[in-house]
């Protein structure tokens, strides 16, 4: 496609701020994240040497843990999530009641504008010390302070985000969803689940897909749900980023790692899609 | 009547808006700068703190103050000021000794004499932070501990630092990552175990023991967390400042200081630094100079609970008032210079080593 003159004008500002928002901050980054610090200063100074010291000491099989850890439970929440909202999203599709659907649809959206402070918080008040965490976890015949127990407040913080954003993300392919299609093989004698598992589910892959990318994304970069219902033992890669800038006042190191992270997302990201548009020609 | 708007009125207003809208644009630096003149940007820690600061600045009462709260360790304003600097929104800072050393290296706090000061004739001269010049660079205000401390909710008597292991302890220590009381907690570890402030080897290696013994049952990141978590019975053991420990009011609190003498107390300062690039310098001073009198000072005390260093002033912490023979046996002057130096390597040390086993 050619883009006249005019298109190109018109596209100025729009790149403008892509380069000085988003690129130009990237870059930066990148290249703290080449500079040798001195421990007892903040930051690297403006002469610092050009070294590959914080991408070398990340090699360590330890940090592994972190970045494994990041992925493991973002493609759980990520799963879950999907898991929860993809019937959501088919029901509310599917409802006759405008004003069911309404409400529901009003209800998810709802959900999206709530901060982040209030989840996070509202969760723990409700599963932490002050709530009912000894009930539970008696039940469970697990400890409070158990990692098993802290991953699943974890898991819970993030499903707060992951399961409106996939349903309202998979709203749209449900809805353009043709129900004549399902209709047929039930008429022609396929179970309900057959229906769904071999027409439903396949025709909405790429839905499926974009949902599951964006909580994936989102997931990988959480940071305030790790940092308040982690305990700090269940830690993400953006909490490593943070305690680097914020509290060591090691922007180098810091940087490394952000960047490192950003080509793990984009590789995984790049990787998924990949597959799966081979597999479903999507 | 039918009123018309043309295109000359319309360019009218518009063009009228626009000057407003100028005008207002170029006067608005010359009218932050008159209201800057009147106000102060003050950065203090959450309750008790800040209470007691606010409580000071009413009776003070020269001019505005903007509150802002320290997230995480003091340590965490450090890259604030860095990323805004020459113009960090500051002009009066409460930190403490090792961030003291951080603002001096990199001379951002303001020299501050007798004459900007007058209360600090009270104040040991030991206690004041200075350059290499010997230039007075803060206005010290309490002096206090890093120490342990039990809650009444423990299931066991600690008497020295190797009762931590004691399996009874399960999921009963609040343990602070290192960015919080500058890693003093490994320290500790380490003097317990054969080593010392600059050898904490043998300190990772006492806290691998406690991380795989599962007794560690929250990390702290921030002084809320440690009053969060003592305050609801979460944990009952924990190693904290006598500041913070005194937000405590739901649980009686224990302080393990001159018990036995591995459990160390690390003495440290808190107090005011004066940013050197302040157009307030003068009101700055004149209020931690305010805060420093002998009365300011017992409210201090009396709602923080940190030992004023103002000489005049009376204060109660018996658990913090310690002989000579004590204060060799059972507290630990930090080399603040070594340790914020050190604290990076420390950081990495305890992501490798330690969260792994948690």
């Amino acid at each position: 496609m050619k883009l006249s003159k005019g298109a190109l004008l018109l596209l100025i500002p729009g790149i403008g701020l892509f380069l000085i928002f988003v690129v130009l901050p990237i870059a930066n980054i990148a290249e703290e994240s080449f500079r040798l610090f001195v421990p007892g200063h903040i930051g690297a100074s403006k002469d610092a040497p050009y070294t590959i010291f914080n991408y070398a000491e990340l090699m360590d099989p330890a940090y592994l843990f972190y970045f494994i850890e990041t992925l493991r439970l973002s493609l759980i929440c990520s799963l879950l999530g999907l898991i929860v909202g993809f019937p959501t999203a088919y029901l509310v599709a599917r409802q006759r009641s405008p004003f069911l659907r309404k409400l529901v649809v009003g209800f998810l959206i709802g959900m999206m504008f709530l901060s982040t402070m209030v989840r996070v918080y509202a969760l723990q008040i409700t599963f932490g010390p002050t709530g009912f965490d000894k009930v539970i976890c008696g039940f469970l015949h697990i400890s409070t302070n158990s990692r098993f127990y802290t991953e699943i407040l974890v898991v819970l913080g993030l499903l707060h985000y992951v399961i409106p954003i996939s349903a309202i993300t998979l709203l749209g392919t449900t809805q353009n969803l043709n129900p004549r299609l399902t209709e047929a093989a039930q008429v022609l004698g396929a179970p309900r689940w057959k229906v769904h598992v071999s027409i439903t589910v396949p025709l909405c892959v790429p839905g499926i897909l974009s949902a599951f990318l964006i909580c994936y994304t989102f997931c990988m970069s959480a940071f305030v749900v790790p940092m308040v219902l982690g305990k700090g033992r269940v830690l993400f890669v953006s909490n490593l980023i943070y305690s680097r800038f914020s509290e060591i006042a090691n922007y180098p190191s810091g940087s490394a790692v952000a960047i490192l992270m950003l080509l793990l997302s984009l590789t995984i990201i790049y990787g998924i899609t990949t597959i799966t548009s081979r597999l479903y020609k999507v | 009547m039918k009123h018309k708007i043309t295109r000359r009125d319309f360019l009218k207003v518009a063009g009228g808006g626009c000057l407003a809208a100028t005008t207002a644009g170029l006067g608005a630096p010359f009218i932050r700068q008159a209201l800057a003149a009147e106000r102060l940007s003050v950065v203090d820690w959450g309750p008790p703190y800040i209470k007691v600061s606010r409580a000071v600045a009413k009776k003070w009462g020269k001019a505005q103050i903007d509150w802002t709260l320290h997230s995480g360790g003091a340590a965490s304003l450090l890259p604030k000021i860095k990323t805004s600097w020459p113009n960090p929104p500051y002009d009066l800072v409460d930190v403490w000794s090792p961030v003291f050393v951080a603002m001096i290296n990199e001379g951002w706090a303001e020299t501050v004499t007798l004459e900007d000061c007058p209360n600090l004739k009270d104040v040991p001269e030991d206690l004041i932070s200075k350059d290499k010049e010997g230039n007075w660079k803060n206005i010290p205000r309490g002096l206090s501990g890093l120490l342990w401390v039990s809650t009444e909710a423990c299931p066991i008597e600690i008497t020295n630092i190797e009762d931590l292991l004691n399996p009874k302890l399960k999921g009963q220590i609040l343990w602070p990552n290192p960015t919080l009381n500058t890693n003093c907690q490994v320290i500790n570890l380490s003097m317990a175990r054969g080593g010392d402030q600059y050898n904490v080897e043998p300190g990772w290696e006492f806290l691998k023991e406690l991380a795989k013994s599962g007794n560690i049952g929250r990390i702290a990141a921030n002084t809320s967390d440690v009053i969060t978590s003592l305050d609801t019975r979460e944990t009952s053991v924990t190693f904290s400042d006598q500041g913070t420990t005194g937000g405590v009011k739901g649980v009686k609190i224990n302080y393990l200081t001159k018990i036995h003498e591995s459990l160390k107390t690390f003495v440290f300062v808190s107090g005011w630094v004066v940013l050197s690039t302040s157009k307030n310098k003068k009101l700055a001073c004149d209020f931690a100079n305010f805060s420093l009198s002998k009365e300011n000072s017992e409210l201090y005390f009396k709602v923080v609970t940190e030992v004023p260093v103002n000489i005049k002033a009376v204060h109660g912490l018996n658990h913090l008032r310690f002989s000579p023979e004590e204060l060799k046996k059972f507290t630990v002057i930090p080399d603040w210079d070594y340790i914020t130096n050190s604290l990076d390597s420390w950081n990495k040390r305890y992501e490798k080593d330690i969260v792994t086993l948690l």
